[in-house]
């Protein structure tokens, strides 16, 4: 039933899945709708369960786990601010005090509560992202984009900032090479005078090679025939959906709304 | 034999104020590959960006297979001048090669099936044809020059302008980029290749045109590049095989200006 996928790139695995195989724009829409509605959940229960699901696709489309797990890690540096910060401003039932000297600060149960919510709609968002991500490459998921109407000017901006980050990490590195070739040393604080007007140099001319590069991008575009007017959709080739797409949509979004229906009046145990 | 390129009296000058052409007149006919040398500064790709209809003549005029380039014709000037830019980065600019091979074909209104033929065809004919999905990131610096030239291919313009296409080339690119210009030229293209090397527009071109702050210096075959009074003058210099035979060569003998001609003299010498 399942197809090596055609054309893989950045982090995920080689080995292709019944979800690599899925039409770009039907997860689109699945996912960009799962994460809207599971997003409003706000019972811990229903939030667990809608990652579940996410993990549970992530399995099948057998992603890289180190990878999705590195990509998650920096939520757990969000999360602790938040639960500190939300906890001591949240007024509700206090749940541990804490003296430092005159200063008393009391931690509530509705706030640890309420930032754990927002840690795991955080979580949803970012599973579904990668899963999105790890199974679609870049040139299907912008394909997907102008084939669901998104504006080609937004489509076109998202192309050029990935295309051109590199080119410019690039051209920065070669030019920090540069000046340490000169003797410059990093490292120093940037309170030091001679760094800093380096640095500051480093950043207005990568500014101005950024302009002259970006007037020759434009002439390229004018060289092969641009007139400025956006590439309708429908020039871009696309296959047909077919029953297997529809079916795998469909259940993805009919997860998020099973769990948004039990929320709303079947679900009890909201109050864990 | 028909003039694919007509420049009469051009004159262009930037905002700042620096002329870049004052007064260019030269013919080039159809076929042809000709070298457009010069020091930096000299005009050349002010003037490749003239013909490609990117700059518009401020004073004289340009014709492509006969027609004025205007603001009415720039389009029509591009289905038919396909202009390859120095730098690749500044050129390929899409998420994937194909994606940027279709650009030029796609902004001539082709339908899909089309676009996806030529995108095959113009990658087959720079070699890159199993690279239809990589970013162009993850390629060499040769490779996004081949796909450079294949988003230009893909527009089959009749005439391929190429703005130093050698540099920064290893040898074995170098030797690739030439071997393809000769099946372009095999195929009935007139190619304009603006460079400063000598030794390759020595040996590769038929006519050479040497400009001189905006200037035409000469216009000829590319024995001109023996003379040594006029290339000093061009901020060029002599080809290799020409320098080490200066001074060497008996009376009847005239310099090579390229390897071939060096070995036909040495196998003279030889005998």
């Amino acid at each position: 039933m399942c197809k090596p996928a055609a054309e893989i790139e950045f982090w995920q695995r080689k080995e292709g899945s019944c979800l690599h195989r899925l039409d770009p724009r039907v997860k689109v829409v699945a996912l960009i709708g799962f994460v809207a509605l599971v997003t409003t959940l706000t019972s811990l229960f229903s939030l667990f369960l809608g990652i579940s699901f996410l993990i549970f696709l992530i399995s099948i489309a057998r992603l890289d786990t180190r990878k999705v797990i590195k990509r998650l890690s920096w939520t757990v540096a969000v999360s602790g601010p938040l639960v500190v910060l939300l906890s001591l401003v949240t007024p509700g039932t206090p749940w541990y005090k804490l003296q430092v000297g005159p200063l008393v600060f009391t931690f509530t149960l509705e706030g640890v509560r309420l930032a754990v919510v927002l840690l795991l709609r955080l979580l949803n968002a970012l599973l579904a992202l990668c899963l999105l991500t790890g199974t679609t490459s870049f040139s299907e998921l912008m394909l997907a984009f102008r084939r669901l109407y998104v504006p080609s000017l937004v489509v076109v901006l998202v192309e050029f900032t990935i295309r051109y980050a590199a080119v410019f990490v690039q051209e920065l590195r070669r030019m920090f090479l540069a000046r340490r070739a000169r003797g410059f040393r990093v490292g120093r604080s940037l309170l030091d005078r001679a760094t800093f007007l380096t640095l500051s140099q480093l950043v207005g001319a990568l500014l101005l090679r950024s302009l002259t590069r970006s007037e020759r991008i434009y002439f390229a575009m004018l060289a092969r025939g641009f007139n400025g007017s956006p590439v309708r959709p429908e020039v871009y080739p696309v296959a047909r959906l077919n029953k297997e797409d529809l079916l795998w949509g469909g259940l993805i979004l009919a997860w998020a709304l099973i769990l948004h229906l039990l929320e709303m009046g079947v679900w009890e145990w909201n109050k864990l | 034999m028909e003039q694919v390129i007509v420049v009469d009296d051009l004159h262009f000058k930037y905002p700042d104020g620096t002329w870049a052409l004052r007064g260019l007149s030269f013919t080039v006919t159809r076929g042809k590959k000709v070298a457009l040398m010069g020091h930096n500064g000299a005009g050349k790709s002010t003037l490749l960006w003239h013909l490609n209809g990117l700059f518009l003549p401020q004073q004289g005029e340009v014709r492509i297979e006969g027609r004025l380039i205007t603001s009415s014709t720039e389009k029509w000037v591009r289905t038919r001048v396909g202009l390859v830019f120095q730098d690749p980065d500044d050129q390929v600019f899409s998420a994937t090669v194909k994606e940027d091979v279709a650009f030029g074909p796609r902004n001539l209104g082709l339908p899909p099936g089309e676009v996806e033929k030529r995108v095959r065809s113009a990658l087959a004919a720079v070699g890159m044809l199993g690279y239809q999905n990589h970013p162009p990131q993850s390629l060499s610096y040769g490779q996004k020059k081949r796909i450079a030239i294949a988003g230009v291919l893909a527009m089959e313009p009749e005439i391929i302008l190429l703005d130093e296409p050698l540099a920064f080339l290893d040898p074995a690119a170098q030797e690739n980029l030439c071997l393809l210009l000769e099946e372009l030229h095999r195929q009935g293209k007139s190619l304009l290749v603006a460079t400063h090397d000598v030794d390759f527009a020595a040996s590769w071109a038929e006519e050479v045109l040497i400009l001189k702050e905006g200037k035409l210096l000469a216009h000829g075959d590319p024995e001109l590049l023996l003379n040594e009074d006029m290339v000093r003058e061009a901020g060029l210099r002599l080809p290799i095989v020409a320098q080490i035979f200066r001074g060497l060569l008996p009376e009847g003998f005239t310099l090579p200006r390229d390897v071939q001609g060096a070995r036909r003299i040495l196998q003279a010498f030889l005998k």
